[in-house]
């Protein structure tokens, strides 16, 4: 009995010291689509989101427990943009190779292009080259701030989503999720059944229906447009579609929990193996109770920057900072040498951000990766 | 026998002259307001020139007209009484007289919901240049001007307001063709910050009515990009957008995102 009490003590703790991770709502849109397309439908959607569920979508909580983001799909021009598009359903096995060079080719003789190879190999390059850059995207502004990813995905974004899922991380794929729109694709992620997958089709889409493969229609409407089409104010049954599955989305992803801090501390190290023009900081940050030991808390990140020395005099080091090396601490041929206050007390996150370091020669005004700050200020209490 | 010579002189001048007409043009509107000034320049067209010597402006009837700098390459007119008149200009070159023409016309001003509306622009010469023809030099292309005030869809039945949103926008595509390396993100910005108030009008003023955002921007990008230089120009500058994330300004901070004397417009109505 007494176990069951401690254990459930524990399991509350646990509650107690997490959060639920905040949530990007991005729009992926389809082709043809300019910035100003696309801030359209971005506008139109939160619009639709507020009417449909007032409650998590509020005025108040935006760019608090949730944002809306938007990634600029780059243009290439109509047909190039289309036979990237047949590209992608070649890549992901729903055409095959001679369906794709058929069209490929026909689109080409359509641009008065005669070098397909040419043409063909430019447009994959640049393909794989977005994919790079929409995965490092997603990385710097959601993933590596703890955020949940909701994307939702509308004509050729789906395919660039399918996609982008086969290059995240385990950890990564369990803070996303999609929900598709007229999708030219014949599955949703990792999700090949069309029953269960999270989608909407117009049955009188005639651009997806005439796409090999693609997922069957499975709602009443017509059009292919994400604004006039699929969030037309007279659609309701597609409008309820996509907010099902939206809703589904967000309570999938509001059941991961994000870690909190309530304290950082940080290790500046002396590194031999590193060049003297740069510094090696690791900060630390511990969930709850105050603690005098930095073993007792976990390595939240590390930050290596440029060194610049400052000039003359002796190393300020603010109050109980402490500086010699403490060898359990050492890695990769670095010897922790500065540390944070060791009294126990507890430095603002923007004095780490901007603080003094010695690694006992030269004397260095850190300056933390603003892409790291804003990180570890997201993960604190 | 002397006036003969005289007759056969004038005859052969003005051959001599009228062969040269072509040499120069008059580049500016033919349809003014009464009461604004406006600029007119002469226009070599012709290659085996690169200058002129001197120049001599004047414009008939002279009842009621101001006339700047009439020995300069660039004048400016100003006329007070609606009509039609006739610019005339004499350049010389070494010994060469050249002349040309422009007929204008000269009307009242046509304000519409507190705004001037520009006079109409020459298609031809509107088209001519990436920029166009900006008579007022307020940052938006004239055509585009007439365009909101005339023909513009009013959705919600505040013509001034929605103009003015309208006038915006365009200033900020207009700024597209100005610099679609997208410099520092300027272009980006003034766009950006065009749609938020837009938007704000939209979604927090108008709450629950239909919206026009996509149908009035396309008829506003088809009459701001509407030749192939414009079109490629507008894609190019799209194009250094490729790639970025753009988190949508809170709705709660729309109104933040529009000029001062822009929310006054909105909120006054």
């Amino acid at each position: 009995m007494k176990n069951i009490i401690i254990l459930l003590l524990i399991v509350l703790n646990l509650q107690a010291n997490t959060e639920p991770c905040k949530t990007d709502l991005y729009f992926g849109n389809g082709v043809w689509n300019d910035r100003e397309d696309a801030k359209n439908s971005m506008d139109k959607m939160f619009d639709f989101l507020q009417e449909e569920n007032p409650n998590y979508f509020s005025m108040a909580d935006e760019d608090v427990t949730y944002s809306i983001k938007y990634m600029h799909n780059k243009p290439y021009g109509y047909i190039e943009d289309l036979i990237e598009t047949y590209w992608q359903l070649y890549t992901s096995g729903q055409i095959s190779e001679g369906y794709f060079t058929f069209v490929a080719r026909v689109l080409n003789v359509l641009d008065f292009n005669f070098d397909f190879q040419a043409k063909i190999k430019g447009i994959v390059n640049n393909y794989h080259l977005n994919l790079t850059e929409m995965y490092d995207r997603y990385r710097e502004e959601s993933f590596d701030l703890n955020h949940n990813v909701l994307l939702v995905a509308h004509s050729q974004g789906n395919l660039f989503g399918n996609q982008l899922y086969n290059t995240l991380s385990t950890e990564e794929k369990e803070k996303f999720t999609m929900v598709s729109v007229g999708t030219p694709a014949s599955h949703v992620l990792g999700n090949t059944s069309s029953s269960n997958a999270p989608y909407t089709t117009l049955n009188s889409d005639y651009l997806i229906k005439s796409i090999s493969n693609s997922l069957p229609s499975n709602t009443d409407g017509f059009g292919h447009t994400f604004v006039d089409s699929y969030l037309a104010s007279g659609n309701f049954a597609s409008r309820a579609n996509i907010i099902q599955d939206i809703n589904d989305a967000v309570n999938l992803l509001g059941q991961n929990s994000c870690t909190q801090y309530k304290h950082f501390r940080w290790i500046a190290y002396m590194c031999s193996s590193r060049q003297s023009t740069e510094l090696e900081v690791d900060i630390y940050g511990t969930k709850d109770v105050l603690s005098s030991q930095i073993s007792s808390e976990e390595l939240v990140v590390s930050d290596v920057r440029e060194r610049i020395s400052l000039q003359n005099g002796s190393c300020p080091l603010n109050g109980w900072d402490y500086r010699t090396g403490v060898s359990q601490y050492d890695k990769n041929g670095c010897t922790a040498y500065t540390f944070d206050d060791t009294s126990g007390n507890y430095h603002s996150l923007d004095y780490i951000a901007s603080q003094t370091y010695d690694n006992g020669y030269t004397c260095t005004q850190y300056n933390m990766d603003p892409g790291i700050t804003e990180n570890l200020r997201s993960m604190q209490k | 026998m002397n006036s003969i010579v005289k007759l056969m002189l004038f005859m052969f001048l003005a051959v001599f002259i009228n062969g040269c007409k072509d040499i120069v043009s008059i580049e500016g509107n033919n349809e003014i307001y009464t009461g604004s000034t406006y600029s007119y320049k002469s226009v070599i067209t012709t290659d085996k020139i690169d200058s002129l010597d001197s120049y001599k402006w004047f414009v008939t009837p002279k009842e009621d007209v101001e006339l700047t700098n009439s020995d300069k390459a660039e004048i400016e007119i100003k006329v007070l009484k609606e009509g039609s008149y006739t610019i005339h200009l004499i350049a010389k070159k070494n010994s060469k007289t050249f002349t040309a023409l422009s007929k204008i016309n000269v009307i009242e001003p046509i304000i519409i919901d507190g705004f001037l509306l520009p006079p109409e622009v020459d298609e031809t010469l509107n088209n001519s240049t990436l920029l166009g023809i900006d008579a007022n030099n307020n940052g938006i292309r004239d055509d585009v001007e007439r365009w909101i005030l005339l023909d513009m869809e009013i959705r919600y039945g505040n013509s001034k307001v929605e103009r003015a949103i309208a006038f915006e926008k365009a200033k900020a595509y207009q700024m597209t063709l100005e610099d679609p390396t997208n410099k520092d993100n300027k272009v980006g910005q003034a766009m950006s910050d065009a749609g938020d108030c837009r938007a704000y009008y939209m979604y927090v003023k108008n709450k629950g009515q239909k919206t026009y955002g996509g149908e009035q921007n396309r008829n506003m990008k088809d009459k701001m990009f509407n030749t192939k230089e414009r079109l490629k120009t507008y894609w190019a500058y799209d194009a250094t957008l490729g790639g970025r994330v753009f988190t949508k300004t809170p709705t709660r901070l729309y109104h933040t995102k529009c000029s001062n004397e822009l929310y006054n417009i909105i909120e006054e109505e």
